[in-house]
């Protein structure tokens, strides 16, 4: 029937409903929310972040096996690991790693630095979040949907 | 110990002056308790207060110690066989002329009982004999006082060899008084031996309770410790002793500035309290290893403010004076281990984590900037160690890890 007026209960239990589902809904949205996330540009330091990739992923020292294993890491040639520049890419790490801070963000914008180390993992870290000296790393899968290992270093 | 020091007593004046005469040799006979050594002790012993112009054998005297009595050197005699303590005359058996000083002092290693008089004596004031001898005789009056200090000598511990062939071969480690005293040893008692690898690391061990001297297995460099009571004052000190363990990196292994370097990493490595439970009291220490322009060596600089936190550290400018292109390495330390939680009130940041060990981009760039900023050369790297790995890491490319046990030769290199 149209034109029927709602009771004052009824329109209650709307305002409550709209007010859950809002409230549900805001960190889906947050999520969803385009970030201005950015790849750090490509420079001495970010070189060498890489190169200690380079350094764990390559070797066959046991040093470095220890190092893969614990972080999950294949054993690969050096020219499998490389900086990742595309805006899409550092955007999803961006969201990936603000997901599993220890407070999760996903809203603060951030310029990371990501490695890709062959066709199934990412290293990333973020400048700004730090411990002291070391930066907080993290390693997803290709997909940023499984996080292998967070580290100091 | 020893007992209060210096000690000190007082042979009260005498009624007049007083001199001793042939007629009257046993006038003044005065005598004191001054001090018993139930222990052997080395002593210093300042006599003063004697106003004489005349001497003579035995006037004043400090009879004792009953025990071990040996040394003597000069001013006070101390070498009687019946212990008397007393005014050394080279020639007192001949009536040469006067050159009695007011104050002696004389060392002698003695034990027992000392008492302190003004002996009898022979003559008749004007002539006084020593034996049948004449001699010129004293006067004095006044008061005589006597101090005695026990004597610091010190401990000292050596190792021969200093650096052994190779890790496991032993050496001779001992721990004696600093000096002897007329070919005599300075009474001495052993406490304890510690062993403290350079890197807090190893399986040396000690000299076992209270030896003065083992033969011990030298697994690691490291500096062996020794503490003694000696003459009664607590003492400690210490020798560093090498064993050459290869690290299996050839460039660090060849490097002229190896032995800097260990030694540099071994300094801050002691001084970050690595196995402090307390992660939030570790400390990072950090410095430089730099050529000394004028003798070419490479020399270890730790800098003494740089262990500002558990997760950062300042190397500082080092030494003043140094052009940058005399910096060689960077050298400073992580205080954790693979997979220790940080402690988030010193590792302040926006995030906590657990340690993994690798070369910070923050340690990166510090390289980086000193050489841009400050005149450090390009071939400078840096170097850092944690629990488990030294890593050597140039201005730009992959790092090196260098385990602190080298597996393959069984050794520790630091």
């Amino acid at each position: 029937m149209r034109g029927r007026r709602m009771s004052p209960a009824w329109r209650l239990f709307l305002f409550v409903f709209s007010i859950g589902v809002a409230l549900i809904a805001s960190p889906v949205k947050a999520a969803n929310r385009e970030v201005a996330s950015v790849c750090q540009p490509v420079d001495t330091d970010y070189d060498n972040f890489v190169d200690d990739y380079r350094t764990i992923v390559s070797g066959v020292d046991s040093f470095s096996i220890g190092e893969r294993s614990s972080l999950s890491l294949p054993q690969l040639p050096d020219d499998s690991v490389t900086a990742v520049s595309d805006s899409t890419t550092c955007n999803r790490a961006a969201i990936a790693y603000g997901l599993n801070l220890s407070v999760p963000d996903t809203t603060t914008s951030r310029q990371l630095y990501v490695v890709r180390i062959g066709p199934t993992r990412y290293a990333v870290a973020d400048p700004q979040m730090n411990a002291g000296e070391f930066l907080i790393n993290m390693i997803f899968d290709s997909s940023f949907t499984t996080m292998f290992a967070k580290v100091a270093r | 110990m020893p007992l209060s020091r210096p000690l000190t007593d007082v042979l009260p004046p005498p009624d007049s002056t007083v001199t001793l005469g042939f007629s009257n040799p046993h006038a003044t006979w005065d005598s004191s308790f001054f001090e018993s050594f139930p222990d052997t002790a080395f002593i210093q012993i300042t006599f003063s207060g004697l106003d004489t112009a005349r001497r003579y054998d035995g006037l004043v005297s400090v009879y004792g110690p009953l025990g071990d009595i040996r040394g003597g050197r000069d001013g006070l005699r101390v070498t009687r066989p019946n212990g008397t303590v007393a005014i050394y005359q080279p020639f007192a058996h001949l009536p040469t002329p006067d050159t009695l000083k007011a104050t002696w002092v004389d060392s002698a290693i003695v034990a027992g009982t000392a008492l302190a008089n003004r002996s009898p004596s022979a003559g008749d004031g004007n002539q006084c004999l020593l034996g049948n001898l004449p001699v010129p005789c004293y006067t004095y009056t006044g008061k005589q006082t006597y101090t005695i200090h026990y004597i610091r000598v010190g401990l000292v511990v050596s190792s021969s060899p200093d650096t052994v062939s190779r890790p496991g071969v032993a050496a001779v480690v001992s721990a004696t008084p600093t000096y002897r005293f007329n070919g005599q040893t300075v009474p001495y008692s052993m406490s304890d031996w510690r062993w403290v690898p350079r890197g807090l690391v190893g399986r040396t061990l000690p000299c076992p309770g209270t030896v003065t001297s083992c033969w011990s297995n030298i697994w690691e460099t490291g500096t062996m410790y020794a503490d003694a009571v000696v003459n009664g004052f607590s003492e400690t000190d210490s020798t560093e002793i090498h064993a050459y363990c290869p690290s299996g990196d050839s460039v660090l292994d060849n490097s002229p500035a190896r032995e800097a370097i260990l030694e540099l990493l071994g300094q801050e490595w002691r001084n970050a309290d690595p196995n402090d439970s307390v992660k939030a009291n570790r400390r990072e220490q950090a410095g430089w290893v730099y050529q000394d322009p004028t003798t070419g060596r490479m020399v270890p600089w730790m800098n003494p403010t740089g262990g500002t936190d558990a997760c950062d550290s300042w190397p500082g400018t080092g030494p003043a004076g140094l052009p940058g292109s005399a910096f060689t390495y960077f050298v400073h330390v992580h205080p954790f281990g693979k997979n220790e939680q940080l402690p988030s009130t010193k590792c302040p940041g926006r995030e906590n984590g657990t340690y993994d060990p690798s070369p910070s981009p923050h340690d990166r760039s510090f390289l980086r900037q000193e050489v841009h900023d400050n005149g450090v050369p390009t071939s400078a790297q840096g170097i850092i160690m944690d629990k488990n790995n030294i890593m050597r890491f140039p201005l730009k490319g992959k790092f090196v890890p260098i385990p602190r046990y080298n597996s393959a030769a069984g050794c520790q290199v630091i």
